[in-house]
């Protein structure tokens, strides 16, 4: 059954081949480049769930999840953050702004896919 | 009055000369045994003797004033007390010893003292640089970046025969491009690390501790455990604490008017009885009665902490860290997690309201803040530093991203600074880094209540510090900005590391220059 997900990555590569992925998954994908147009997309399309870089230029993947978290239409989209090996800290962080889901950069696509799946189907949200 | 060992120089001097100690003794008008225990510094000289005897070696007198001994002698008295293993420290007086009799060989441990900090400064710059340096992160983070498009793609087209001729060529360039930009990532990072790499363990007690407890992230369930299972309820008082003592462990608490010991608190295991300073506050008398408490019922908990703990290679650091735990155990005793962390979020961290309300000094307080971090009921991260009058950092407990300097002074535009100049008002600062993280940094000047008149009360300045995606959770950042366009003071992590060139306020050159 497809969804609408929203990837927001700001490296071009990686957001074409997310792209790509959750398009055969049979998703409708959109893409942001920075955190503003994410913000802004989010509000607008009412995405299924999120699929977040932590580092995005403009506004970064922390402040997203905050306000998106303080607003009541977002506040259970599911979110997927993706976070780079080492990040311990970070995961923490996002962790105590209410991110659904991590995933580790370079991640293999299998893991990525079935985490938006897991994420559309519930699983991670209660 | 202790003489400074100038004998040995008489005497070299003599020698040098080819003047017997007869023969001296007969110019000065004193007989050979009082020369011979001048030179073996038996007896102090002055006044004119000290010239007529600067005047027959034909040196100045002023070079037998000692000057450059008590210089050698404050160096060798700062290497007994920092570097050497608690218990086992040089007495003061075997210094002088050292210095009159083997002058070359306490020289010789200035220089290789002299050295070592000298490295040590080093190896902290160089570690704290790997969690600072915009070129590394910048490096690393393209590296990743890289990586990741290069894997998924390569997946991709692995597994997508019969895929359309334009997407595939699009996923070809994608690959070029990625291969291209991870080996010129790998190139900048070789170049980067030319200069060899460092290893970084603790180097001395405090810390192979400052490891320890940032590597725990400062939280020890078992500890809360064990203090919450003494039933002491939300807010003990003094008087429930001391009664404990009293009845578990027949331990008396001692008040006494007048006290020059430098600690708050002395206990008497023979006597069992607690003497607490007079000049001890209402909180720390509390404190120290959880501090004793801690240490009666939770050791067995505390050496179970600290008995794998790859960072305390040394006894010292293992005594330190069953001192640190004490103090954490008090703190869980006197600000039990549950009711204090709700305290601390309702009231926004408000340091005031919550020493009210709890009961607790700010210093207390800030301590209890950086160890909740339970899994479920976190409070805000916070990094906390404490700095004397001097501006030597004499508490630091880090964040993963604000490294803090071992050795010597954090980057002067700090809070943890500034706040010198104003005591007892609380400063409130947004910090920006070279490398564009932004920091909520919190500090008081604070003057200790004196006891007695005449009693030095050296300022000190207590700092926390969180990032800046948290600080919406203190009232101290209310009015501020707290976006990423809002207005920040650049700051840098120290000098050494500080890629900032033209900051009006650079001490030394950074070290980032010539190691690129």
């Amino acid at each position: 059954m497809g969804k609408r997900v929203l990837i927001a990555e700001d490296e071009r590569n990686i957001a074409e081949s997310l792209r790509f992925l959750l398009t055969r998954a049979g998703h409708e994908v959109s893409l942001a480049l920075d955190g503003a147009e994410a913000l802004v997309m989010v509000r607008r399309m009412q995405p299924d769930a999120l699929v977040l870089d932590l580092m995005l230029p403009k506004v970064s993947g922390f402040d997203i999840l905050k306000q998106l978290r303080a607003e009541e239409e977002t506040r259970t989209l599911p979110i997927l953050m993706l976070t780079a090996k080492g990040q311990a800290n970070d995961r923490q962080t996002a962790q105590d702004l209410g991110v659904d889901a991590f995933v580790t950069k370079p991640f293999a696509n299998d893991e990525v896919v079935a985490a938006v799946e897991r994420l559309l189907n519930g699983a991670a949200h209660g | 009055m202790a003489t400074l060992p100038i004998g040995h120089r008489i005497r070299a001097q003599r020698r040098e000369l080819g003047i017997t100690q007869t023969a001296l003794a007969k110019t000065l008008g004193i007989s050979v045994s009082y020369v011979n225990l001048i030179e073996h510094d038996k007896r102090s000289i002055g006044g004119s003797l000290l010239n007529r005897l600067a005047e027959a070696l034909g040196i100045e007198p002023g070079a037998l004033n000692g000057a450059q001994e008590r210089r050698v002698l404050d160096e060798l008295a700062e290497i007994a007390a920092g570097t050497v293993e608690e218990g086992t420290s040089p007495h003061p007086e075997s210094a002088r010893d050292l210095l009159a009799r083997h002058e070359p060989w306490a020289r010789a441990l200035l220089s290789l003292h002299r050295a070592t900090k000298r490295d040590q400064g080093t190896i902290s710059a160089l570690s704290n640089r790997l969690n600072q340096d915009p070129v590394l992160d910048a490096s690393v983070n393209d590296m990743l970046a890289s990586a990741t498009a290069i894997r998924s793609v390569a997946d991709i087209l692995a597994d997508a025969p019969d895929m359309e001729q334009d997407q595939r060529a699009r996923f070809d360039a994608i690959l070029q491009e990625e291969a291209t930009r991870l080996s010129d990532v790998a190139q900048t990072l070789a170049r980067a690390f030319e200069a060899g790499q460092t290893d970084v363990s603790g180097l001395t007690a405090p810390e192979e501790v400052d490891d320890f407890l940032y590597r725990r992230s400062n939280h020890f369930p078992a500890l809360e455990e064990v203090a919450q299972g003494l039933g002491f309820g939300d807010a003990p008082d003094t008087a429930t604490l001391a009664t404990f003592l009293e009845e578990r462990h027949d331990v008396a608490l001692h008040r006494i008017t007048q006290n020059d010991a430098p600690r708050a608190s002395v206990f008497d295991a023979d006597n069992r009885r607690l003497t607490v300073a007079p000049s001890a506050a209402p909180a720390t008398l509390r404190f120290e009665l959880a501090r004793r408490i801690a240490m009666l019922e939770a050791t067995e908990a505390i050496e179970a902490e600290i008995a794998d703990a790859p960072e305390l290679t040394s006894e010292a650091g293992r005594i330190r860290a069953m001192r640190a735990l004490a103090a954490y155990t008090a703190a869980a005793i006197t600000m039990p997690y549950a009711p204090f962390h709700d305290a601390a979020e309702t009231l926004r961290y408000d340091i005031d309201a919550l020493t009210v309300r709890i009961g607790a000094s700010a210093e207390q307080l800030c301590h209890r803040f950086t160890t909740l971090r339970r899994p479920g009921a976190e409070g805000v991260p916070f990094a906390m530093l404490r700095a004397n009058a001097a501006g030597y950092l004499t508490k630091r407990f880090p964040l993963p991203r604000l490294p803090m300097p071992r050795h010597g002074g954090a980057c002067p535009l700090w809070a943890v600074y500034s706040a010198m100049q104003t005591p007892d008002l609380r400063i409130a600062r947004i910090a920006e880094f070279p490398n564009g993280e932004r920091f909520f940094m919190l500090a008081r000047a604070t003057r200790p209540q004196a006891s007695a008149y005449g009693q030095t009360r050296p300022t000190y300045t207590l700092m926390l510090a969180c990032e800046i995606v948290h600080a919406d959770r203190l009232i101290y950042s209310d009015g501020l900005d707290l976006g990423s366009t809002g207005r920040a003071d650049p700051v840098g992590p120290t000098c050494l590391l500080c890629p900032r060139a033209d900051c009006a306020h650079r001490q030394e050159a950074s070290i980032r220059t010539n190691m690129r």
